[in-house]
């Protein structure tokens, strides 16, 4: 009996680890970076070779100004392994870039231009692609960028401004691309389902504006009057030594002040939905009317940025990317109809700088989606041009 | 400027203009270990610990600690007694650069020039600090390996 029972208990414990063995097999390597911005940063290593003229070549080609030729794709062949580390990291939901914000204003920021340029590279690849024919693969890359221009993130203004012009580089490019692959239901109806999709991942300027607020109000202090000074005088020894002489507790408490009220106020304007002419209004209030004569005045003033155009380029922005909702619904019409539509469907997404629906103008080519509102800062109305591929 | 900055300053604007010899490197460095032995001695000396000594002797810690600082910069700086370049261009270059990178020099670019001077200075920065990684080969990677 004590036999079958020690028989008994081997057993059990010889099953048990083969089924933990089997259960749960080590990997023999570590894993993937589960943080975008490691990938990012590989990528960045690996367009190294390419110069001066080669950058604008592949620029061009992104802007849409130029054909991709055989000299820029050898140039975007260069770049494979940062394009595969891009489409890697846009996988990665977790994006941290590493800034040492506990510097404040003197953090360093030298993956900004490399963002930049992995944009260009990311979009002439992607016109590379629709030149060939492969619109999908094309429309993927655009899909890509603005993954990529929510992982560059909206800690900084400056990070918030370089993601809106890395959307708008996709968007453009889309934009050109669409009408190209205009009789392909299929991938119409895809990228409608894909681009919702991606519009889940918005930023805003609050954020960073509250990041700044922190800072600038941790600048304003009698023990950082050198580097507070360096700043306002733009490196000037006399103007600094000037700044650093006249400053006193009395004048900074003042200058917190008025910056942390003109913040917030921005930051209500932002947080409340109200139409763009009036949060542009109110906006333009806040950044302006300061005292040049009134040092407490003068200072908060220099670091109030122009908070009615940062508005301005959030409302573009989302404008730029309903007008291709829209115009990938009247391309679905055209799939499946055979033709263009004579007026807009209804319940299409809106011109931001109205609220109302775009005006909608056949042309030739194809059509027009035209805002009802302006750009305020401009003075200009932005129309956004579709064709088809005739 | 606090006492701490001063020196980080001081050792920033300062290191790369002086011309060292060895005399002169071992002449601070034994300053500056005789500094820390009477620092050490002071410690041991007195009751109430390091924060009674801080607080009694901070410029003479801070003094220490200063020329601690600078001898080792010089000491790291030894063999470039005469600069490789005279002009002191590429030291301008790589300052001009990194103050580039900076927050507060982006964001002052915006300020003054909207996205357009951001855009300058984003291209500017890239092309000052392009990285040269591929352009090394697996020889130069691996020299000082194996004595080769």
């Amino acid at each position: 009996m004590k036999r079958i029972d020690n028989n008994l208990f081997m057993g059990t414990i010889f099953v048990g680890l083969a089924m933990v063995l089997i259960a749960s097999p080590a990997p023999a390597y570590p894993p993937d970076p589960d943080n975008a911005a490691l990938l990012y940063y590989q990528g960045f290593l690996t367009v190294v070779e390419l110069d001066e003229e080669a950058q604008d070549r592949i620029k061009n080609v992104a802007q849409g100004e130029t054909a991709p030729d055989d000299k820029v794709r050898e140039d975007i062949s260069k770049c494979k392994g940062a394009i595969q580390l891009a489409e890697a990291a846009s996988e990665v939901p977790a994006c941290n870039w590493g800034v040492q914000y506990s510097k404040g204003f003197d953090a360093l920021l030298p993956q900004m231009a490399h963002m930049r340029f992995l944009t260009y590279v990311l979009v002439a690849d992607a016109r590379i692609h629709a030149s060939d024919g492969d619109y999908k693969g094309a429309l993927e890359q655009c899909l890509i960028t603005g993954k990529f221009a929510h992982h560059v993130g909206d800690d900084t203004l400056i990070s918030y401004l370089v993601s809106l012009s890395v959307r708008a580089l996709g968007y453009k490019c889309m934009q050109d691309i669409l009408g190209q692959a205009t009789h392909d239901e299929e991938t119409l109806g895809w990228l409608k389902n894909e681009f919702a999709a991606s519009s889940i991942y918005t930023l805003s300027p609050a954020k960073p504006l509250k990041i700044e607020l922190e800072i600038v109000t941790d600048l304003m202090q009698m023990d950082n009057i050198e580097k507070l000074a360096r700043i306002l005088a733009d490196s000037d020894e006399k103007k600094m030594a000037d700044i650093i002489n006249k400053a006193d507790k009395k004048i900074l408490e003042q200058a917190r002040r008025i910056y942390s009220e003109r913040i917030n106020s921005a930051l209500t304007v932002l947080s409340t939905p109200m139409p763009y002419e009036q949060a542009h209004l109110q906006l333009k209030q806040s950044a302006n009317n300061f005292d040049p004569n009134d040092p407490a005045s003068a200072a908060a003033g220099s670091f109030i940025p122009a908070l009615a155009r940062i508005l301005t380029l959030k409302t573009r922005s989302e404008t730029h990317a309903n007008a291709i909702k829209a115009a990938i619904d009247i391309y679905l019409t055209r799939a499946r109809t055979g033709r263009l539509p004579d007026a807009l469907p209804t319940g299409l997404p809106k011109d931001t700088f109205s609220g109302k629906d775009f005006k909608y103008e056949k042309t030739k080519d194809a059509f027009i989606l035209r805002c009802r509102g302006k750009d305020m800062d401009k003075n200009e109305i932005y129309e956004y041009e579709f064709k088809v591929k005739k | 400027m606090r006492p701490k900055e001063n020196i980080e300053e001081f050792v920033k604007i300062r290191k790369p203009h002086v011309t060292t010899s060895r005399e002169m490197d071992k002449r601070t460095l034994n300053d500056s270990f005789a500094a820390m032995e009477q620092a050490i001695r002071t410690k041991s000396t007195k009751t109430g610990g390091l924060r009674v000594i801080i607080r009694r002797r901070p410029v003479k810690i801070m003094a220490a600690a200063a020329t601690v600082i600078v001898a080792v910069g010089l000491f790291l700086g030894r063999g470039r007694h005469t600069p490789s370049n005279p002009t002191g261009e590429p030291l301008i270059v790589a300052q001009s650069s990194v103050k580039k990178m900076s927050l507060i020099s982006m964001r002052m670019a915006y300020q003054r020039g909207g996205f357009d001077a951001l855009d300058r200075q984003l291209r500017d920065t890239l092309d000052l600090m392009r990285p040269q990684s591929l352009s090394i080969s697996m020889q130069e990677l691996l020299e000082g390996v194996n004595g080769s």
